[in-house]
């Protein structure tokens, strides 16, 4: 097919189930034939229990698919799934940019690197995207699917390759650090007034010792930077190629449908191919409009300690909850007017085996139009 | 159930994302303040889920009255940043020029958790307020933390930053900060619902938080369960019940399904919150109703208050 797309990014906020929609997204996707790799952020490793593997790695792993012949039409599809670790691929990138493994291995040892690198980076979502296109050079996916991760708001997302390039770039750090990079701290003070008092500052403020990792850093970091900005660029350029299609996964809750309508008007500032929302987590009701008349009218005429009164309003509430969400999803379509938004609608999974294959093949159905 | 945690000044509220977490932090607030405390609700910008709930027009990094002894703030990183800075930074010159420059702006991409800890920061000051009696201003502060995943890393910032800036006040203030996380002060509540995937995080969460030792996991709570009004599970039960009060056994049919559907997702609950209790050790555990007859999220949020004096 012509419009056929070589990468699906789902996007969304926390909470909504965009691991376990990435999943069934490869499922369906492997099920029609195509070669498909599913790789996930999720440090909870709920994929990797769901596909029925081990331990996700840093590489694509096949999905053993034997163990669940039982609930998918043929046993010979090809899928694999990989975990995403941030600092793998980090170091990754260092060791590819450096000259000699000794400028890499500097840069690896330094406690700057390791503070940035760590857990407490934001550079999740770029890395995220940088192994996405390292594995799309190297690899040959019909289709790879990229969960990405949680994020209270799912726009953090598509900033990330600007805050990585602006992290590493023309900082006002590198500005005040270059003057002593071939002559040491000391060559500071000559050369630079004002670089002079904000590293004073700097030292009383944080130490000298880290003060000198930052230059150290900075300094080893320039020859890597080139090769680092093209490689965002690239990352960049492939995101907002058409093969390359972005899902929104939103569940029907005020607050998700909010933040859903709130990517939808500023994504267009990005240039990338958003294909549609998915609505997750939808509850099915349990009656139709008749028969909630008349469960309401039964209900009414049983007593307040009644047990059969209990389970009959408790339905009644779901059922309401159900309506809600159906509410929530015309609201989220009258105030979307493009007609190439698609919406697939996934329920709500309420089987105790939730975390495996079957369910998620199950799941799959309602996102086969997508591929 | 309140006065498990009425020795903590400090209480986060956490849970996976859609749970219910502004609402549980919001009733819980209200909890404290029926029964006589001042607590004060912090969430952290730019989520502005607590001002929705109490229909406030707050001012950032301020606090805002919700009622008489009841009191709101939005705590902004970089606001909280900048107040640091120029605290620190006695000279006026160089304050501004720090903060004029994009080395201001910079400060928060080089370092990152920078702007977490003073956000954390301000916590410690707010905790430290006294009114003029020598009593504390607020009692409880109670925070609308993130979520679950990035709750830890949130926590431990202070710790990161002492491991990284081996001198200067940077390093002091993480000191400061990180002396009330690690105490008995404060505490942690998670909220989760009563499906299993909600579960296991809550238990994989409570186990790391554990390891971590502070701060302590004081309370769980089980949001918008409906297992608790279920006295049986029993579909024949229903049956016989319908069968006595119903003349039309079309009706029955109808109705059964729905049951049947009601009681299998009621057994699902019971045994997902029967797997929590055995995996959490002694955390108390405290199961909310879903709350019926009402959208409105501030007579929600009052209902579900009454369940922590009840």
């Amino acid at each position: 097919m012509k419009n056929q797309p070589e990468v699906i990014v789902c996007v969304g906020t926390g909470g909504v189930g965009k691991t376990t929609i990435s999943s069934a997204i490869g499922i369906a996707s492997a099920l029609k034939g195509n070669k498909t790799l599913v790789m996930t952020i999720d440090p909870a490793k709920r994929l990797a229990q769901a596909m029925g593997i081990k331990e996700l790695t840093n590489t694509p792993t096949p999905v053993p698919i034997k163990a669940f012949k039982n609930c998918l039409p043929n046993s010979n599809i090809n899928l694999d799934a990989m975990i995403l670790e941030t600092k793998t691929t980090f170091n990754n990138l260092i060791k590819r940019y450096s000259s000699s493994p000794q400028k890499a291995e500097a840069i690896l040892n330094n406690s700057y690197y390791q503070y940035v690198s760590g857990e407490l980076t934001g550079s999740e979502d770029y890395m995220a995207m940088e192994k996405l296109y390292e594995i799309k050079k190297e690899y040959d996916y019909d289709l790879i699917v990229v969960d990405t991760p949680p994020a209270r708001h799912a726009i953090n997302f598509l900033t990330a390759p600007n805050r990585m390039i602006q992290l590493i770039s023309s900082g006002v750090l590198k500005w005040l650090i270059r003057p002593s990079k071939n002559i040491g701290l000391i060559g500071l003070n000559i050369i630079n007034k004002a670089p002079q008092k904000i590293i004073k500052l700097l030292k009383s403020y944080v130490g000298l010792e880290i003060v000198e990792e930052l230059i150290e850093f900075f300094s080893e970091f320039d020859e890597l930077y080139s090769g680092f900005r093209t490689r965002a660029k690239e990352v960049d350029a492939l995101l907002s190629s058409k093969k390359v299609q972005f899902y929104m996964v939103t569940a029907p809750t005020q607050e998700a449908i909010e933040e859903a309508i709130y990517f939808y008007s500023i994504m267009k500032d990005y240039k990338i191919n958003f294909a549609g929302f998915i609505v997750n987590k939808i509850h099915k009701t349990f009656y139709d409009d008749i028969q909630r008349t008349k469960v309401n009218k039964i209900v009414e005429t049983l007593g307040k300690d009644d047990s059969l009164r209990a389970v009959l309003e408790e339905t009644l509430a779901l059922d309401k909850i159900a309506l809600h969400d159906i509410e929530l999803i015309q609201y989220l379509k009258t105030k979307i007017k493009s007609r190439q938004i698609k919406y697939y609608l996934t329920f709500l999974i309420m089987d105790e085996e939730l975390m495996n294959l079957c369910s998620l093949v199950k799941l799959s159905k309602s996102l086969e139009g997508i591929i | 159930m309140l006065e498990k945690l009425s020795k903590s000044r400090l209480i986060f509220v956490t849970g996976k994302g859609g749970v219910g977490k502004s609402i549980i932090s919001a009733s819980l607030g209200m909890a404290f303040h029926n029964v006589g405390h001042r607590p004060l609700l912090v969430e952290f910008f730019p989520d502005k889920r607590l001002e929705h709930i109490f229909k406030l027009n707050a001012e950032i990094y301020r606090e805002t009255e919700i009622k008489k002894d009841f009191n709101y703030i939005n705590i902004s990183s970089s606001e909280a940043l900048a107040e640091y800075i120029r605290r620190q930074l006695i000279l006026d010159t160089i304050s501004k020029f720090v903060l004029n420059t994009k080395f201001y702006r910079y400060l928060s991409s080089t370092a990152p958790g920078l702007k977490e800890l003073v956000a954390i920061g301000k916590l410690y000051d707010l905790e430290k307020k006294r009114d003029n009696d020598g009593n504390y201003l607020y009692d409880p502060i109670i925070v609308d933390a993130p979520q679950l995943g990035k709750f830890i890393p949130f926590i431990k910032t202070p710790q990161t930053i002492m491991n990284m800036f081996k001198i200067g006040p940077v390093k002091k203030e993480a000191e400061k900060v990180n002396s009330l996380i690690c105490s008995n002060k404060s505490a942690v509540v998670i909220v989760s619902t009563g499906d299993k995937m909600a579960i296991s995080e809550t238990i994989e969460a409570k186990k790391e938080l554990f390891s971590i030792k502070y701060p302590v996991v004081r309370l769980i709570i089980i949001n918008m369960a409906i297992s608790e009004k279920i006295s049986t599970l029993d579909n024949k039960y229903y049956e016989q019940r319908l069968n006595d009060i119903l003349t039309n056994n079309n009706i029955k049919d109808e109705l059964m399904p729905a049951i049947e559907k009601l009681i299998n997702y009621v057994t699902l609950e019971k045994t997902a919150i029967n797997e929590l209790v055995t995996n959490t050790d002694n955390v108390p555990i405290l199961i909310l109703p879903l709350i019926k007859n009402t959208d409105n999220e501030l007579l929600i949020t009052e209902e579900l208050s009454h369940y922590f004096t009840a």
